[in-house]
């Protein structure tokens, strides 16, 4: 083990306290004691980094004098967060979340911690407020429309998109039953508000319908942007950001509000050294001017309804959780998916791959 | 290299005083690989057979191999790695052929050419081809101005088996070169004094000289194919899913670790199994075995080969007849030059790219700027990354050739029945899927303090670098005619003395390979990378894979272009280095 420690110096020299904590047990207590002087946030990266750095870390830094190094993080963080704690290497002390990760994370031993926000719960987009969990950036999905070729009428909702003959075009649908089951049982005539529980076998009788007529099945976030933007396909189910990001590069992209919100957040990893400089960070997110700021950079809805009061009026048309956007939106029932999507994923796939 | 000639002096005078027997060479590295690889797959194994409360089960072994879901993805995976397998051999081969008779710096350049796609990470190459064979790609505008209308390059088993074939011929073409370059050309000119036509002295005398290059190639090709997943999940549709992308499911998102262990551990056990099978027909062996003469002339399998090589060349002489050299060898360069093409096409196709004005990627660009390359040496995390990379990859790369240099001379010198095991040993990081090496290796890392430090991704590099480090390695130790030193030292030379002025300089070339090829695998790693670095160390490959992931802009392409100046500078260095040691070997 000696002839690690010049990596070890090195890490604390660059006053990576978390890493050392991993590098070396024995420190743990040392690194405890440093506690609050820096924390570490892992998000999935790219270009909502920026975003949040400006919004959230920089400002929380100038105000604590605790400083933010973020790392980025699997789209799913889970399995690393359930790595983490069960190896006690706390690498990360905050994680960004959904609500279904969330669910993942409790549903054996639990593996996040109690947040105590002090928060009025009805200033806040509903399902955005957990004792454990504090989400702050809404995304929506929904359908999204490249007009340069599209051959015929633009739909106007789910089930035009399952309407293959009034409604011409080249189609893209998410490789996933996450969303992807809620918008077959919408285009099937399902009201938004009888979605859940979800009746599973009349979801997959109605993809059943427009299986064949799907030319791609998209599996990332960027490769949605990617087919839209280059016009690969003419319609397809898409998460808020991504279709604004085609839209913002100077594609044809309409955005249909028709479908769900679900919203991504923050959680504390039980059992951190720095979980009082978490827990704090977590409430500093919590602030409508910090999520405002947030939202005039990247095209995710605050979950403080009153940070619009902080946004352009022309910036709010692009955000999912502006009012005139939100109407036609449906809160995904995390409760749901935490507890079914195992089951749900596996289905899924053999419908896919055997049929 | 130093290194490796000490140990052959020092293994030279123990074997005078004790008869050291030089398979033992192979204990660090069998070491290594016991402890960095083998031990975490048994914890992932162990993981398979028992539920998370702690009992055996066999539940999640019968519903990987029970017929349905998995044991069609299985088979469209070995179907797909199969035939990509056969695409890289019948093309690579020629091309290869094609490099092995060229000479000097047209070799070296042609060499490059051909490696710069191998260097260039799938991902990118990925999106490359996205971006080319998409519906309003640069192709199918192509296809449209002469006639042809065509309905989707994308989303096929075809995209799947080319971008797979693209993303491994250099890799075949690299790992047959020594062996088609150590082929005694004198021998063709007997042949052709003999009477043979070109054609007959190729199937006849060239092509079973080199079958042991072309069989290694095969079998690492194969064995690669069987675990990639980011080409069919970009390129393929759900009918090309492999067994990889399942693997990443049951792991990344439904954290089913005992489903997720219990497919990988399927897939090791079939890919042995399809080792074993290939050694059996293909005569693998050859390569592990003592000598460098075949042990099994009367093997069935081999007999009809050589009457197949033999028949071929009548069949050639025959067709042959009408075709002079000279236009058999224009036929032969028109090939090359449309291969290397090709393989260049999705790494250029960047290069244009990266200068693109707005956030998207287009071919060729619509506005030209080099805003994306200020904005790629402005920020920080990118250049941090690039330093590791390449700090982490030289490390890697010296790493690897030490301890599969050794393990290889241990097989060629060694005596025993240790080298088979040996062999598959060095060969089974290969066919581990890299994620379920990664995830088992952050466990064990964590246990040692190796998460999230440089030391760590060396070492999980160094364990998915080993297997080709170490086939180009043995490769070219079979190759050499070690009966050349017994000679030497015969002529009163010293142990030391014999490998500098002979061995080494007769090696370099499979030796330098080796160090590239370790260098190169480490460069474009994204999987290790990913869970050991933890989020705290980002290479290269991790930081393009962040900002693919979220929104790919063309600074993916300038971090690109990035990386092939590096790998050119690399290269040149590399070059000037030998063209040193030449003068030096001179004077």
């Amino acid at each position: 083990m000696t002839s690690f420690k010049p990596t070890r110096r090195a890490v604390l020299k660059g006053g990576l306290t978390s890493a050392a904590a991993l590098a070396a047990p024995a420190l743990l207590s040392s690194a405890a004691r440093a506690a609050a002087e820096q924390i570490t946030v892992s998000d999935v990266g790219g270009a909502i980094a920026p975003a949040l750095r400006k919004a959230f870390y920089d400002p929380f830094e100038a105000e604590t004098g605790i400083k933010v190094v973020s790392v980025a993080q699997e789209p799913n963080p889970v399995t690393q967060i359930k790595l983490l704690v069960d190896t006690e290497s706390y690498i990360w002390d905050v994680s960004m979340t959904t609500p279904d990760h969330v669910k993942q994370l409790e549903a054996g031993p639990d593996y996040t911690t109690p947040l105590e926000l002090d928060v009025d719960e009805s200033e806040y987009v509903a399902g955005t407020i957990k004792p454990n969990w504090l989400g702050f950036s809404v995304f929506s999905v929904n359908m999204a429309l490249n007009t340069a070729q599209l051959p015929g009428a633009k739909p106007q909702s789910w089930a035009d998109y399952w309407d293959v003959e009034n409604f011409p075009g080249r189609r893209g649908l998410y490789r996933s039953p996450w969303g992807t089951l809620e918008m077959a049982l919408l285009a099937d005539g399902v009201a938004p508000a009888d979605l859940y529980p979800l009746d599973v076998d009349r979801a997959f009788a109605s993809l059943d319908k427009i299986r064949e007529h799907v030319s791609v099945w998209w599996t990332a976030g960027a490769q949605n942007t990617q087919i839209l933007q280059s016009g690969e396909v003419d319609m397809t189910d898409t998460w808020s950001a991504r279709a604004y990001a085609a839209y913002e590069a100077g594609a044809p992209v309409e955005m249909v509000w028709d479908g769900l919100y679900s919203v991504d957040g923050w959680s504390v990893h039980k059992g951190t050294p720095r979980m009082e400089a978490a827990q704090e960070f977590v409430r500093f997110c919590a602030r409508p001017e910090q999520q405002a700021i947030y939202s005039s950079n990247v095209a995710n809805g605050p979950s403080a309804m009153k940070a619009y009061d902080f946004i352009s009026e022309e910036r709010a048309t692009v955000l999912p959780t502006a009012p005139g956007n939100v109407d036609g939106l449906r809160l995904m029932d995390s409760d749901y998916w935490g507890a079914n999507y195992d089951a749900l994923a596996e289905r899924f796939n053999e419908w896919l791959l055997m049929g | 290299m130093a290194e490796l000639s000490a140990t052959a002096v020092r293994e030279g005078k123990v074997r005078e005083k004790k008869r050291f027997n030089p398979v033992w060479l192979a204990a660090p590295g069998v070491a290594f690989l016991l402890f960095f690889m083998v031990m975490p797959m048994g914890q992932i194994f162990h993981l398979s057979v028992h539920e998370s409360s702690g009992e055996f089960t066999w539940r999640f072994m019968e519903k990987a191999m029970a017929p349905g879901l998995y044991a069609r993805v299985l088979g469209m995976t070995f179907s797909v790695s199969l035939q990509v397998m056969l695409w890289c051999v019948v093309l690579g081969y020629p091309l290869a052929l094609w490099l092995a008779r060229m000479e000097g710096r047209a070799q070296h350049l042609a060499a490059f050419c051909i490696l710069l796609p191998f260097w260039t990470s799938p991902l990118i190459k990925n999106f490359s081809w996205m971006v080319l064979l998409g519906r309003t790609g640069f192709v199918a505008g192509l296809a449209e101005s002469i006639g042809l209308s065509p309905e989707a390059l994308l989303y096929s088993n075809t995209t799947v088996i080319f971008a797979m074939t693209h993303t491994l011929m250099p890799l075949a073409i690299i790992t047959m070169l020594p062996a088609l370059q150590q082929v005694d050309r004198r021998v063709l000119q007997a042949s052709a004094t003999l009477g043979a036509t070109g054609g007959q002295g190729f199937w006849t005398v060239m092509l079973p000289l080199s079958m042991r290059g072309i069989s290694a190639a095969g079998l690492l090709i194969f064995v690669t194919a069987l675990g990639f997943f980011i080409t069919p999940a970009l390129l393929g549709g759900p009918q090309q899913t492999m067994i990889g992308q399942l693997i990443i499911m049951q792991i990344n998102q439904l954290q089913n670790w005992q489903q997720g262990a219990a497919l990988a551990v399927v897939l090791l056990v079939t890919a042995l199994v399809a080792v074993f099978v290939f050694d059996r027909v293909f005569g693998i062996s050859s390569v592990t075995g003592g000598s460098g003469a075949p042990r099994r002339h009367d093997h069935p399998v081999r007999r009809l080969g050589i009457r197949m090589s033999e028949g071929m060349g009548k069949i050639a002489r025959r067709l042959g007849g009408g075709m002079s050299e000279s236009t058999a060898r224009r036929v032969h360069n028109t090939f090359a030059g449309v291969m290397v093409f090709l393989l260049l096409v999705p790494v250029l196709a960047f290069v244009p790219m990266a200068f693109e004005d707005s956030v998207n990627l287009y071919f060729p660009p619509e506005t030209l700027s080099t805003r994306w390359f200020a904005e790629l040496f402005e920020a920080p995390v990118w250049r941090s990354a690039i330093l590791r990379s390449l700090g982490v990859g030289l490390a890697t790369a010296a790493l690897t050739l030490v301890i599969g240099g050794l393990a290889a001379l241990a097989l060629v010198q060694g005596r025993g029945k240790a080298a088979t095991p040996i062999f598959l040993l060095f060969l089974t990081p290969m066919i581990i899927p890299p994620i379920a090496l990664a995830v088992s290796m952050f466990y064990l890392f964590a246990q040692i303090g190796l998460v999230a430090t440089n030391l760590g991704i060396i070492i999980g590099h160094c364990v998915i670098a080993m297997p080709i480090v170490f086939v180009v390695l043995l490769t070219t130790f079979k190759g050499y005619d070690w009966r050349l030193n017994d000679v030497s030292l015969t002529l009163g030379a010293s142990r030391l003395q014999s490998w500098r002025r002979i061995t080494l300089p007769l090696m370099k070339g499979g030796l330098i390979a080796g160090f590239v090829t370790g260098f190169l695998q480490s460069f474009d790693e994204l999987t290790v990378a990913l869970f050991v670095g933890g989020g705290l160390k980002t290479t290269l490959p991790r930081q393009m894979w962040d900002s693919i992931n979220l929104q790919a802009t063309p600074i993916i392409a300038a971090a690109s272009v990035l990386v092939l100046v590096i790998v050119l500078l690399f290269f040149g260095a590399m070059e000037l280095a030998q063209m040193r040691r030449r003068t030096a070997t001179k004077g």
